[in-house]
Formats: C-alpha cells, structure tokens, sequence
C-alpha cells in the first residue's frame, strides 16, 4: 500500500530551485531515508509534504489524499517531526501531547498518553514543563507527538539530533519496530551509519533532484557512505 | 466548528496555568483599588460623583483601557513567537485548518484577558459598593437613574469593553503573524495603536474606530450615574457591535488570506 506519493513536486524560492521535480513513493511497512548535502532540498521536500509549503508544481498525497486540497484527511494519516522540535514551552511533557491532540480534534485517552510517553523514555518527566527539557527529551517528546495518532507514515526530519548514544539505539529500534507493525517511515538524517541500519531503501538528493534511490544492503558496511559521496561528489564536480 | 473547539481546547491548556490563575484576583484587586483611589477625588469634591456606579465606571474604564493594549501586545507577541519558534508549524503539521488555528489561538488569549477584564470590572464594581454603595442617581427626591437601570448599563458597558478588547486581539494577532516574529509584531502593534488614537481626532474618521467605542458605554455609565443624562450604553451599543463586526470581520479576513498563502517555511 501506497502511504506516500510524491509526484513532480517543485518549488523555488526566488532565484533558487530548492526542489526541482522530485517523485517517490514510501509505501506501509518501509523505512525510506532521505539523504543529502545542505541545502539539497531535504527539508523543503519534507514541508511540501506536510502542506507547510505550496508547491509550484506537483502533488504529494498522504494515504491517498492530497495535502493541498484534502489537507484534513492527509494530515491526519501521518505524524511530522519536521526541523526541530518545537513544542509549547510552558505545558508540561503530557499537557503537549494533550495539545497535540486536541489539534488534531479530539482528547488523548490517558493510557495512550502513558504508552507514548513509554515508548520514547520520558515516562519519569512527564509532568515536567517541555521548556525544562534538555533537547534529546525534547527531540523524544517531539516524536512521540507524531506518533500519537498511531500514523499510517511518519515523516521524521533528522530525528536522531540531540540524543545520546543509547538514545539513537533506542530510537532506531522504535523506527525498525513501528515499520515491522506496517508504519511507512520517511526519515531524513545526516547520521549514514544510523540509517544504513534502520532504513530498507534510501533516497539521495542534490541541488533539489533525487539523484539516487537504492535499496540498503544492511550486510554490506559501509556501502551507503560510498553511495552518498559517490553521487553528491558527481553532482557537485 | 469542530476543528475550531477542538484547536480552542488545545490552545485554552497553555493558558490555563497554575500561574495564570492569579492574574484574576490581581486585576480585581488593582481595578479596584484604582476605583478606591478615584472614590477620594470624588469624595473631596475633585471630580465626579460620591456614586457606587460612577466608581465602578470609571474604574472599569481603566481596567478596559489597559486591557485592550495588553492584550493586542500579547496577542501579538505570543502569535509572532508560535511562528519563530516553530511552535506554529508543530500546529499546522496537525490535521486543523490554518485559520481555525489561528482564530482558535486569539479566541483563547481573548477569552483569558476577558476573565481578567470581567475579574477587574467586578473589583471595581464591588469597590464602589463599598465607598458608596450601590444606589440610584439622584437629585433630591428625584431618581434621575434607577439601581436597576444603572446595573443593566453598567452590564452592556462591560460587554461591549469585552468585545472591544477581541478586536484588539485580533489585530495584534494578525500582525504577529504577518510578522511571524515578536518583536516586530510588538512594534508594530504598538504604532497601531498609537495611529488609531491619532485618527480618532479627525472626525470623519471617528465613528469608524474600534478605539472611539471601547470605552463610550463606560462613559455613559458615569455620566448617568452622576446624573448628567445623556445618551445611555444601550444606546451607543448598536453602533459600537457594528464597528466591531466589520474591524472584527476585516482582521479576521485579512489572516485568512495571509495564512493561507503563507509558507512556514522556518
């Protein structure tokens, strides 16, 4: 199933193409990441598709919907995590799931409050205000907002920022855990290694093009590092 | 409407705070301590009326006044700081509408300020009671204004200062987020306001400004309740609910427009 259709989306900022007709599919159960140098167009393709950012051109269709004329029902078919996480400072680490709930229309059943806090660790500073969070509980709890409404796909932008070693373990076997439960993932990084383990394919873009999709081998070491200088050298020679 | 409960619910838990729920019996106790202290002039004769309803007026009208500028600043800054801190985009990579969360988010600040307001107006309603008691305009035998009629204007007056300080809301929130930044939006606020003053000195400009009627049903009231009849707070209320509507209207269409073009792009 289809969770994720981007089709030739482009948009420039003035003398800029910051994404220049790029199209793929994330599909239920797959960990796509999406890599690049800076300024490639990583995180403008991931606010084209969360409705963020109008497109020149194109179309990206969450679940099916389109995010520009259905925006509703494709926003609630995925969590975001996008740039940094930026919740409201002075609620407490439950009091911002509650409001990320209630955005979305609707209470949050305290055990699924609970569960989500659970998941991503931060059980123990859930009464905690996020503004006293360090950044890796804010990078967890941000998370954990996109994935309270149990998402058909996740779009994560560099979720991994801020945490600790233990904490980019964890996550990575929460990413690989949701994508065995059937969740797509689109996850943006800079760390190769991080998603050379979690991701089953990978996306690579350069000056607003996806100029490689390839399947990772996760017994072959290494192998995604070779690729991603390989193709951002050539596009930049 | 849905969308729009839902976003208010969500944007009220910021507000409702441990803290924030202080700022109730503040703004009574400084309204009417401010009314207490207008009760003395009145009382040596200075200016005013020894009325109840005259303190309470005049220091709702304070109340009114600071309430207003607050809450256009705050509005202002709070919506210009959602967008730099990138709290607005959390919201809007949610599945609500762009101007039910924007509307959503002035409605709850509004309606926060507009506690405190009602908070301030019964400070000093109670303070006027308290120096004067609560009783009807009179000369001699004369009743020139009823209790009854002086509540229910005092009422009216009080409703129309909440909706006047929704206006200020909104445009405060329209211009943080045109500005998408606090600081900017502050300033600019504040210039606002100060234009606003400045053109209500030209009088074809006047009866259109939301700033003329903020307060007009208050003055009413403390004219009455010193016996100086002249046009009561019902009488302004049409005309003031009308210039609301349309301020109300354009700000809110002007958001609608800037929000849906705009891209959050950081």
């Amino acid at each position: 199933m289809v969770a994720l259709d981007v089709s030739r989306i482009a948009k420039r900022y003035g003398p800029v193409q910051a994404v220049d007709s790029i199209s793929f599919q994330v599909h239920a159960g797959e960990v796509v990441g999406l890599l690049g140098p800076n300024g490639a167009g990583k995180s403008t393709t991931l606010r084209l598709i969360a409705g963020l950012v109008h497109p020149d051109a194109g179309t990206v269709r969450l679940a099916g919907h389109d995010v520009q004329h259905a925006r509703q029902a494709a926003l609630a078919a995925a969590g975001f995590l996008i740039e940094s996480p930026a919740l409201p400072g002075e609620l407490t680490a439950s009091g911002a799931l509650a409001w990320v709930a209630w955005l979305g229309g609707h209470a949050v059943q305290a055990a699924r409050q609970r569960e989500v806090l659970a998941q991503v660790g931060l059980t123990e500073v859930a009464q905690r205000r996020v503004r006293q969070l360090s950044l890796g509980m804010k990078q967890r709890l941000a998370i954990g907002a996109a994935l309270l409404g149990r998402p058909s796909l996740l779009v994560l932008d560099e979720p991994l920022n801020g945490l600790d070693p233990p904490g980019v373990r964890d996550m990575g076997t929460l990413l690989q855990e949701l994508a065995r439960q059937g969740t797509a993932l689109l996850v943006s990084s800079h760390l190769l290694d991080e998603v050379e383990r979690t991701a089953s394919r990978v996306l690579v873009m350069a000056r607003g093009r996806v100029v490689a999709e390839e399947a990772v081998d996760a017994a072959h070491t290494g192998a995604l590092r070779e690729l991603f200088f390989s193709v951002t050298q050539l596009e930049s020679a | 409407m849905k969308g729009l409960l839902g976003a208010y619910r969500a944007e009220w838990l910021r507000l409702a705070t441990g803290r924030s729920v202080w700022l109730l019996p503040l703004a009574a106790v400084l309204a009417a301590a401010y009314a207490t202290s207008l009760g003395v002039a009145a009382d040596r004769g200075l200016f005013g009326a020894p009325n109840g309803f005259y303190l309470a007026a005049a220091g709702a009208t304070g109340a009114a006044i600071t309430s207003a500028a607050v809450g256009a600043l705050l509005a202002a800054s709070a919506v210009g700081a959602d967008f730099a801190s990138g709290v607005a985009r959390t919201a809007l990579c949610r599945p609500v509408r762009r101007t039910a969360w924007w509307a959503a988010r002035l409605l709850a600040l509004s309606s926060g300020l507009g506690l405190a307001l009602l908070a301030a107006c019964l400070g000093a309603l109670l303070a006027g009671y308290l120096r004067f008691g609560l009783d009807a305009a009179t000369e001699g035998s004369y009743v020139l204004a009823a209790r009854g009629l002086l509540l229910r204007e005092f009422a009216v007056a009080v409703a129309l200062c909440l909706l006047g300080q929704g206006v200020a809301v909104a445009a405060g929130g329209l211009l943080g987020l045109a500005s998408g930044r606090p600081g900017p939006a502050v300033a600019s606020t504040a210039l606002l306001g100060a234009g606003l003053l400045a053109l209500g000195r030209w009088p074809a400009l006047e009866p259109w400004l939301p700033t003329t009627f903020l307060t007009t049903g208050l003055d009413r009231v403390a004219q009455l309740a010193q016996g100086l009849a002249s046009l009561h707070a019902t009488d302004v209320a049409p005309r003031a609910l009308l210039v609301f509507a349309l301020w109300l209207g354009g700000v809110l269409a002007a958001g609608a427009l800037v929000l849906g073009r705009k891209d959050i792009a950081s």
